[in-house]
């Protein structure tokens, strides 16, 4: 038998790689973006602190606007964005 | 039953977008996350809440009946405003329960750390209940904000803990029928319906418990003596001027 391709469409999932399946502030699982945006993805995306915790940047943001200190809501360390 | 409020909400919104044609209105971040707080609650077994407004999740009341310690067989109403904010801001707690405690003054403010200086949005709906619980395990005389009450616990317990039973047998139930003081916070009106009651003497008895708690566990007690004189009774609208005498 032989079989001819005429057409093909590919098809790929993804997923963020995080050490957790849902962002600590606003409890969406970081598959799906931060109750402000519409679209998951490179509009929503998420970022990593120095002390390894990881939220939306939109949720993450937010909250660091709001405090005099930069820290991590999950562990209290000073806030770094950790750029990998 | 918390299942049940966010299925009920989910018809509400298909059947909302089914006649709004597709444009439903979209549930606000703090509606989002709260959803997912009470979904996820886990009550500890001297803990219950209540919806008045079933189909409003931002403002509730978390009801606590400590089974140990000094207010062990009280019961305790705490409202809960989760404003727009959350979880960016923490909600606001209030105790709705005139009680004798070194960190709830008697307007109903609740001194918990996470309510405040220590909020953070990874903290959930279920932290403030455990903290909540624990104050009333470990009422903490630092910081207080009744300081009669705090300086009374490091001082002399076996007191403390006769104001803490004297005022939740003020407050609530004394001998099975509720004395009601449904508005201490306004204006401190107590109905202490004598004339509905069986046992008038017995009534007296424990409406006069009820107001020397509220003077012991007053700060400001030239307030409570003035508001006193609004103390009246619901049968014949008599107003308690012996008050003083009591
Ligand atoms: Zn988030
Ligand atoms: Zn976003
Ligand atoms: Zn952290």
């Amino acid at each position: 038998m032989k079989v001819t391709v005429k057409s093909w469409t590919g098809v790929a999932t993804w997923r963020w790689v995080a050490n957790d399946d849902n962002c600590g502030i606003c409890r969406m699982p970081f598959d799906s973006c931060c109750p402000d945006c519409k679209l998951p993805g490179d509009d929503c995306p998420l970022v990593w602190g120095a002390c390894s915790h990881c939220f939306h940047i939109h949720c993450i943001v937010k909250w660091l606007h709001s405090q005099p200190q930069q820290q991590c809501p999950m562990c209290r360390q000073d806030w770094k964005f950790n750029n990998k | 039953m918390i299942k049940l409020f966010s299925l009920k909400q989910q018809k509400k919104d298909e059947e909302g977008s089914a006649r709004a044609g597709g444009s439903q209105k979209k549930a606000s971040a703090a509606q989002l996350r709260i959803t997912k707080d009470l979904n996820e609650l886990n009550l500890p077994k001297t803990c219950s809440t209540e919806f008045p407004d079933p189909d409003d999740l931002l403002n509730f009341k978390l009801i606590i009946c400590p089974d140990e310690g000094f207010y062990r067989g009280g019961r305790f109403v705490f409202s809960f405003k989760v404003g727009p904010n959350y979880p960016h801001e923490p909600p606001k707690v209030k105790c709705e329960t005139a009680v004798y405690h070194p960190n709830i003054d008697l307007e109903g403010n609740v001194c918990l750390n996470i309510l405040r200086e220590d909020w953070k949005p990874v903290l959930t709906v279920n932290s403030i209940v455990y903290g909540l619980q624990y104050l009333f395990l470990e009422p903490n005389p630092e910081d207080p904000l009744n300081k009669e009450a705090a300086d009374e616990l490091q001082s002399n317990r076996r007191l403390f803990e006769q104001h803490v039973q004297r005022a939740m047998r003020g407050g609530q139930s004394c001998f099975d029928t509720p004395l009601g003081c449904e508005s201490l916070r306004d204006d401190i009106q107590v109905r202490a319906d004598i004339g509905r009651q069986g046992n008038a003497h017995r009534t007296r008895i424990a409406y006069c418990c009820y107001v020397r708690s509220l003077i012991a566990s007053s700060k400001n007690y030239k307030v409570m003596q003035m508001s006193s004189e609004r103390f009246y009774t619901r049968g014949n609208q008599k107003t308690i001027h012996n008050f003083n005498k009591l």
